[in-house]
């Protein structure tokens, strides 16, 4: 995919006596990009995640996000939009009052608030607090927090947690179509098909290495190969009939939620 | 930008029940120090309520304004010391018990403003309830009529429960570094507390001109004690605190 790179990382490393959780990975997310970030729990996506938003430092390398190191004037922020492990809010405080003490901090427009609580479900929870809130809609308020000031870039940390599948689909065809608009979206998660469903590229990390990065199309190619030569028929009937009973399930809730 | 901050904030602080409960813990003191100061201006009456009493003869507590407004002095120095330890602790440790100090780090404003924006909010707290002290304070001396009541004196117990609580706040800033690099409430609700006994203890030594927390309590006793070498050591606490909290928040790891 051509196009400026918004978000790279050099080497990036980071060290915790030992224990390397992040050892050496080389990204780069080009503009209108989407990139899943595919591993599994404790592969080393959350510390990645973490120093690419500056939270950490790393212990060798760098991220450059917009074709400039991050330091610590942190202005670039106001072009990113992110969501980092578990969805958290102020308990004491809305959901409207929660994304009005971001819109305040990030110089989103007043009007920001009450389109996004409406574009992400949250209308019937807006002046409940967000410590009374289901996990799902926490979630919820989360991304609404992260979409706010309309960034370019969006770093989200397993999105699709805590949601149930028909809140999966939603946000699903939110990134479809932020991505659609041209907001880069790099994704991490351990769930295959949270990340087949949308990526333009995915990179598979594991025990802090990127063991293999590819466009979907060719990491699908792949993985039928492996999947033709390592499972029996039976084996791979037994595959798609859960793919298909997801499949059903997903469209059938939808359609109640819908009614 | 500070505005901003600092008006996010307060607004984080909406329907916390924690002011509350600091304001109620602060107003308790004067209640309790009135108590004594009216058990022993009626030692007959002091007598029928037992240990109680005996405890109040023993302290060699004298019911006049010049002792209440020295209690109250101490009220605000040694409550400084503690309860405003708290309040930091709760307002730097709430995010991490929450789990949003990720998400304010992260924000596109620069991280020296959060530690400004919450010192600013935990002054006001504090003024606050300095304020309410010494209010309380008056009304209380008021209808125990103290003797030696003036006007000058009345002042001079406002005027010194003020001053304590002041340079109390000169020396929290540390508290939150504390949190900070705990990302805990509870260690910095620990070193508040410990620091108000360790500023007792260095109190009675020959280094309790230099020790921040001594100066605290003795200035509380007695305003006269505060001299320049002691307000320079004061000012040079609050510098080094809200240095070392922006610095841990600027280059350590965070949440």
């Amino acid at each position: 995919m051509d196009g400026e790179v918004v978000l790279s990382t050099q080497a990036l490393a980071k060290h915790y006596g030992r224990v390397r959780a992040v050892d050496g990975i080389d990204l780069e997310v080009r503009r209108g990009e989407v990139y899943g970030f595919l591993g599994r729990n404790g592969a080393g996506k959350t510390t990645t995640i973490r120093m690419l938003l500056g939270l950490i430092r790393p212990t060798a390398g760098a991220v450059r996000v917009f074709g400039r190191p991050i330091g610590h004037n942190q202005e670039w922020l106001r072009r990113v939009g992110f969501l980092v492990e578990s969805a958290t809010a102020y308990p004491n405080l809305t959901v409207r009052e929660n994304l009005d003490l971001q819109r305040r901090l990030t110089g989103a427009p007043v009007s920001s608030v009450a389109e996004w609580i409406g574009r992400l479900g949250l209308g019937p929870y807006a002046d409940r607090r967000a410590g009374r809130l289901s996990l799902g809609n926490k979630q919820r308020l989360s991304l609404a927090r992260a979409l706010l000031h309309a960034p370019e870039v969006l770093i989200l940390d397993e999105p699709a947690n805590a949601l149930d599948p028909a809140g999966i689909v939603e946000v699903r065809e939110l990134l479809r179509g932020l991505a659609a608009e041209g907001v880069t979206v790099f994704m991490s998660s351990h769930i295959l098909a949270e990340v087949a469903h949308l990526a333009d590229r995915i990179g598979i990390v594991h025990a802090g290495r990127l063991l293999e990065e590819a466009p979907r199309d060719v990491l699908a190619s792949r993985a039928r190969e492996y999947v033709r030569d390592a499972f029996t028929q039976s084996e791979r009937e037994e595959a798609l009939l859960t793919a298909d009973l997801e499949r059903y399930f997903l469209a059938r809730t939808s359609a109640e939620v819908a009614r | 930008m500070m505005a901003q901050v600092v008006a996010a904030e307060f607004l984080k602080l909406k329907r916390s029940v924690v002011p509350w409960v600091t304001l109620g813990v602060m107003l308790l003191a004067p209640c309790g120090i009135a108590l004594f100061m009216w058990i022993v201006q009626h030692p007959e009456t002091a007598a029928t309520l037992g240990l109680l009493g005996t405890k109040a003869n023993l302290a060699g507590l004298e019911a006049t304004w010049p002792a209440f407004s020295g209690y109250l002095a101490m009220v605000a120095g040694g409550g400084g010391l503690g309860l405003l330890g708290f309040v930091l602790a709760y307002l730097f440790g709430r995010e991490y018990a929450d789990g949003t100090a990720k998400n304010m780090l992260a924000l596109p404003v620069g991280r020296h403003w959060f530690v400004l924006g919450k010192l600013t909010v935990a002054l006001v707290w504090w003024a606050v309830l300095a304020v309410a002290v010494a209010a309380e304070g008056l009304l209380l001396g008021w209808v125990l009529d103290l003797p030696d009541r003036t006007p000058g004196a009345m002042a001079l117990a406002v005027g010194t429960t003020l001053l304590a609580a002041g340079i109390s706040f000169l020396v929290v800033p540390l508290t939150a570094w504390v949190t900070v690099a705990t990302r805990s409430a509870l260690g910095a609700v620990a070193f508040a507390f410990g620091t108000l006994l360790l500023g007792d203890l260095l109190g009675h030594t020959g280094w309790a001109e230099w020790t921040p927390w001594s100066i605290v309590l003795l200035a509380a006793e007695d305003a006269t004690m505060l001299t320049w070498a002691s307000v320079a050591v004061l000012v040079a606490t609050f510098v080094v605190g809200t240095m070392v909290t922006i610095l841990q928040l600027e280059y350590a790891d965070n949440p």
